[in-house]
């Protein structure tokens, strides 16, 4: 129903949202690097992009904030799985937003990942 | 054959072998006569050559005749009646007309088998009754007689009195042998001879083995020629004359008289304990002869004045024990009192020179020396102590001549002439020693002095010769002291005595407060801080405080370096607690490697401060062993106060606890914090790569199911795989709470509205079957903590207590107000608090399991069922908020965790707060 892009470096997570999504009905375009989902959304407006975080090479937060300076009509949900070089939990993490209007902590389930979807996606169409 | 040849006689050799058998003489004085019979068969077998002159019977006329013939039927009877009582008995009276018509005194003895009859004439002039009245008073005199010399003096006064004689000298043996005149009465155109001592070669030992036996003996006329005994053909028996009083002494003894100017003499001997003490001895410058009634006098004199001598002396002997047992007593007194023994005797001079009749003594107590009066200098008494104790060999040892025997020790002689040692047994060199000074004495000899003398020793290849030059002699002795006495050996013992039991009394003592006192650091032990506890407690306005310390890994010590490191390790831990908790605080040791300071006069603050203190002096590295290693310690504090309001006990207890268990688990945890650190590095990327790892899974999975692509044992399958996924992402969860940072936020909150917030989150983690019950008090101070940490604490506990139950059971929270004076190990103090409360009545833990429940991993659940992370969660989200937390448990009772959160003074807001 809604286009979305998934930018994620571990190919089978990627697929597995992937699957998950396109299941419930959704266009999934992927991405295995914040460069490739870069240049894939300066191309063409999504209506939602959902990017890991800590990715090597840029990170997700650069593509939040420039993905939405261009699109400004596009949601992004962010979804991590811990920051890598941290020591510890990841409480702090709900604190920061990273930019995203959601944010998703690995590993979550499908029924989580498709409910947020819907919900971020609402607020697109209301506005 | 002639008169001359038939009868036998005995000569006598001018120069007489000194062993000679003096009593064996065969011959008597003349102014007396002597007949002896045998006593079988009643014959006269010896008669006196001058029977004639004296019985008016011829001696060849009565030898060989029986006793009648002599003297008549009634004395011979009468002499055989007393002979068959007694032996022989000494003045006997028995009167027979002589040929001048004076009355005759018989008196027998035996000698062996033969009776000897003395006969002499009785001096009508001297009856006892005349001299009966002057004999009364003398004995009356006798009883004023205060000492053994007045007792003398009246004695030679008396007796010369009755006797008559020019002079009479009491004569006292001293324990040299030597003899010295104490009283004389003379006639005063004599020199005096007072004071003068004769030499003890002057009475030979025989002569005075003689005056023990007859005590009474007289010589009437020293140039008189012995007369001869005659005897019968047939029987040539040397008579023993020793029981006569006829008896001629030898030529030796009558040349000294004769060359002394004495013609007669009359000696009684004065004996005390089967000893001869003295004599009395009459001496006169013409012949005179003392009677049977005379001797009888005399010699009762001599009976009374031994008597008395004896009493006299132990009169004065028991007046100087009684002086001298109450200096000891004053002495055993001081030694008692309170104080070291060397204190006692250093106020006790006078009582300790007294007790000896010393003028200077030193003591060594313990290697310590004092000198007391007029000792040597410090290194001649070190000589003199080492020298007798050597001669001592342990023992009391008395000297009056230290000077002479070790002439090393000459110098000192002034002061210390006499030394006596009290050896202290058992005390290494302990002792003390007591001086006497020098007595310099003249002594005036007759004659010359005895080193002129024969001494026993050489007797036996020289002859005595009689004394040929009377003048005096001087003689000058130096290097003595008056000489120490029983009494004085007998004192210094008691003395020993009384300091045994001073010493073994204080040991008891001591004894007795070690009880108190922990064995290996010295320090009181528990009984002795309850004791000063309760004591302290009851002085009102005095603040008290409990400092806690706990040690931690003591055990670990031990086992790798050995008790003995671990016994030096606690010995060290309790000097540096003793010094940095000061004078005014009690420090003791509860216990293995606990230990308690109890301050007085101290707030909480200052307290705190101290505790503060005491952890960095316990912080700092202990060398142990040549190698340094630091300790874990944990200290914690509670108020002690007299007001209902804190409770001591329950502050005390926690406090405690606080110090015990934050040791253990902060020790703990710190470890698995750094290992985690270590890996913490890399945790966050673990950590990612799993949830990475699991996010197929989990979705692939669900999606499967959903979409039926699989079904039957395939569906259960993958319900097993997707549990499995969520439980490694419970477990990396755990993990990574467990080593996060701090939180950095902290918020105020109403503890109340907290826990109901919390409620649905807990009430949905833990079966329906368990029961909550939640109480709360009406109103609680606000907290400040961290939202998220309370719910992952209530979240933690409340699993643990339905794991416990078995999810049948009983859970209990609890909110309400908690005030007690309290600083926990960070000495952050507070006195108002709220304390959370979480109980179940599970299956509870023992005591090891409790000892572990903050240990990161330790689980007592099986397998798969818990990760061992709840608790050290919860006790690191506790810590952060500034709590304390409390795990109580028994097991089949259930456990009991209580977290104590400080107050927040401030208002409750919902506002962010950033603190910390």
């Amino acid at each position: 129903m809604a286009s979305i892009l998934v930018i994620e470096d571990v190919p089978a997570v990627l697929l597995s949202i992937k699957i998950v999504l396109e299941g419930h009905g959704h266009k999934v375009t992927s991405a295995q690097t914040g460069e490739q989902g870069l240049t894939l959304l300066r191309a063409t407006p999504f209506d939602l992009v959902i990017t890991d975080i800590w990715m090597p090479g840029s990170n997700g937060v650069d593509v939040i904030r420039e993905g939405r300076a261009r699109s400004p009509r596009t949601r992004f949900m962010a979804i991590t799985g811990g920051d890598p070089n941290s020591r510890g939990s990841r409480d702090g993490l709900h604190q920061q937003d990273f930019g995203a209007d959601h944010i998703l902590l690995k590993p979550f389930e499908k029924d989580e990942l498709l409910k947020t979807v819907s919900r971020v996606l609402e607020r697109v169409a209301s506005i | 054959m002639t008169v001359s040849q038939e009868f036998h006689t005995q000569g006598i050799a001018h120069d007489v072998d000194p062993h000679e058998l003096i009593q064996v003489s065969g011959a008597i004085q003349p102014h007396g006569a002597l007949l002896a019979v045998l006593v079988d068969s009643g014959l006269v077998t010896h008669a006196s050559a001058n029977l004639f002159a004296i019985l008016g019977r011829r001696a060849e006329a009565v030898l060989g005749k029986p006793l009648e013939s002599a003297i008549g039927e009634v004395a011979s009877r009468a002499l055989q009646d007393a002979e068959s009582s007694n032996g022989f008995e000494l003045y006997r009276l028995h009167a027979l007309p002589g040929p001048g018509g004076d009355a005759l005194h018989l008196r027998s003895f035996r000698s062996d088998r033969h009776l000897c009859i003395d006969i002499e004439p009785v001096d009508a002039k001297f009856t006892q009754g005349q001299h009966a009245s002057v004999r009364q008073s003398i004995m009356e005199t006798f009883e004023h007689a205060a000492d053994s010399i007045k007792l003398c003096e009246i004695a030679v006064r008396g007796l010369k009195t009755i006797a008559g004689y020019d002079r009479v000298m009491a004569y006292r043996f001293g324990e040299d042998g030597h003899g010295k005149v104490i009283a004389e009465a003379r006639e005063p155109h004599l020199d005096s001879v007072m004071g003068l001592r004769y030499p003890a070669a002057d009475i030979s030992p025989q002569a005075r083995q003689q005056y023990l036996r007859q005590r009474v003996t007289g010589i009437a006329d020293s140039s008189h020629w012995p007369v001869l005994l005659l005897e019968a053909s047939d029987d040539h028996t040397l008579l023993d004359l020793t029981d006569s009083s006829l008896r001629s002494v030898s030529p030796v003894d009558l040349e000294c008289m004769h060359n002394m100017h004495i013609a007669a003499s009359l000696t009684i001997g004065l004996t005390h304990r089967q000893n001869l003490w003295g004599m009395l001895i009459c001496h006169h410058e013409s012949p005179r002869v003392a009677g049977p009634e005379l001797r009888a006098v005399a010699g009762t004199i001599g009976q009374v004045v031994s008597l008395l001598l004896g009493s006299l002396e132990e009169a004065e002997l028991l007046a100087a024990r009684i002086e001298r047992m109450t200096i000891l007593r004053a002495l055993t007194e001081r030694l008692a009192a309170d104080g070291s023994l060397m204190d006692a005797f250093a106020a006790a001079e006078p009582e300790l020179l007294g007790l000896v009749g010393a003028t200077g003594a030193v003591l060594r107590l313990s290697g310590k020396v004092l000198r007391f009066g007029r000792a040597p200098s410090p290194s001649e008494a070190e000589r003199a102590l080492a020298v007798l104790h050597s001669e001592a060999g342990g023992d009391l040892l008395a000297v009056d001549d230290l000077s002479l025997r070790y002439p090393d020790l000459a110098s000192c002689a002034g002061e210390a002439s006499g030394a006596l040692l009290l050896p202290f047994v058992g005390g290494a060199d302990d002792a003390i020693l007591w001086f006497r000074p020098e007595l310099a004495q003249t002594i005036a000899w007759i004659g010359n002095t005895p080193e002129h003398a024969i001494s026993d020793s050489v007797v036996a290849t020289e002859s005595i010769s009689p004394r040929s030059s009377f003048g005096t002699c001087k003689e000058i002795v130096t290097g003595h002291s008056a000489p120490w006495v029983e009494a004085d050996l007998a004192l210094a013992r008691d003395l020993w005595s009384a300091i045994k039991a001073e010493v073994a009394k204080r040991a008891k003592a001591e004894l007795l407060e070690l009880r108190r006192y922990d064995p290996l650091t010295r320090l009181p032990n528990r009984a002795l801080l309850q004791e000063r506890l309760a004591e302290a407690r009851k002085e009102a306005g005095t603040a008290l405080t409990l400092l806690f310390l706990s040690l931690d890994e003591t055990k670990k010590i031990n086992e790798t370096m050995g008790y003995a490191a671990g016994d030096e390790l606690l010995i060290e831990v309790a000097r540096r607690l003793v010094a940095t908790a000061g004078p005014g605080n009690l420090a003791a040791r509860l216990g293995g490697a606990e230990f308690v300071v109890l301050c007085r006069g101290l707030q909480l603050g200052e307290a705190a401060e101290l505790g503060e203190d005491i952890r960095r002096a316990v912080a700092a590295p202990f060398e142990i062993g040549g190698r340094l290693f630091h300790v874990a310690s944990g200290v914690g504090i509670a108020a002690v106060d007299q007001s209902d309001m804190l409770d001591p006990e329950g502050a005390a207890d926690f406090a405690m606890h606080e110090a015990i268990t934050m040791v253990g688990a902060k020790h703990r945890a710190e470890s698995q914090r750094q290992k985690m650190e270590t890996l913490g590095r890399t945790m966050g990327g673990v950590a990612h790569e799993i949830n990475n790892m699991l996010q197929p899974i989990a979705l692939l999975a669900q999606d499967v199911i959903d979409k039926e692509l699989v079904v039957g044992e395939g569906r259960q399958h993958l319900d097993v795989v997707l549990d499995c996924s969520k439980k490694a992402r419970q477990i990396i969860g755990d993990m990574l709470a467990f080593s996060r940072p701090p939180v950095s936020t902290m918020e105020t909150h109403d503890p109340v509205a907290l826990l109901h917030d919390s409620l649905p989150i807990v009430r949905q983690a833990v079966p329906p079957s368990l029961v909550l019950s939640i109480q709360t008090e009406g109103h609680l101070p606000p907290v400040k903590m961290n939202r998220t940490a309370f719910v992952q604490i209530l979240l933690n506990l409340a699993i643990n207590a339905a794991a416990a139950t078995g999810g049948q059971g009983e859970l209990t929270i609890t909110l309400e107000e908690d005030v007690r004076g309290f600083a926990d190990a960070e000495m952050r103090q507070q006195t108002s608090f709220v304390r959370l409360r979480v109980a179940d009545n599970g299956c509870g833990m023992d005591k090891a399991t409790l000892d572990r429940a903050f240990e990161p991993f330790f689980t007592t659940k099986p397998v798969g069922q818990g990760t061992g992370l709840g608790l050290p969660v919860v006790y690191g989200l506790v810590r952060e908020m500034g709590a304390t937390i409390v795990l109580a448990s028994e097991p089949d009772h259930g456990t009991t965790v209580t977290i104590l959160i400080p107050a927040n003074s401030g208002e409750a807001q919902n506002g962010v707060d950033t603190g910390h």
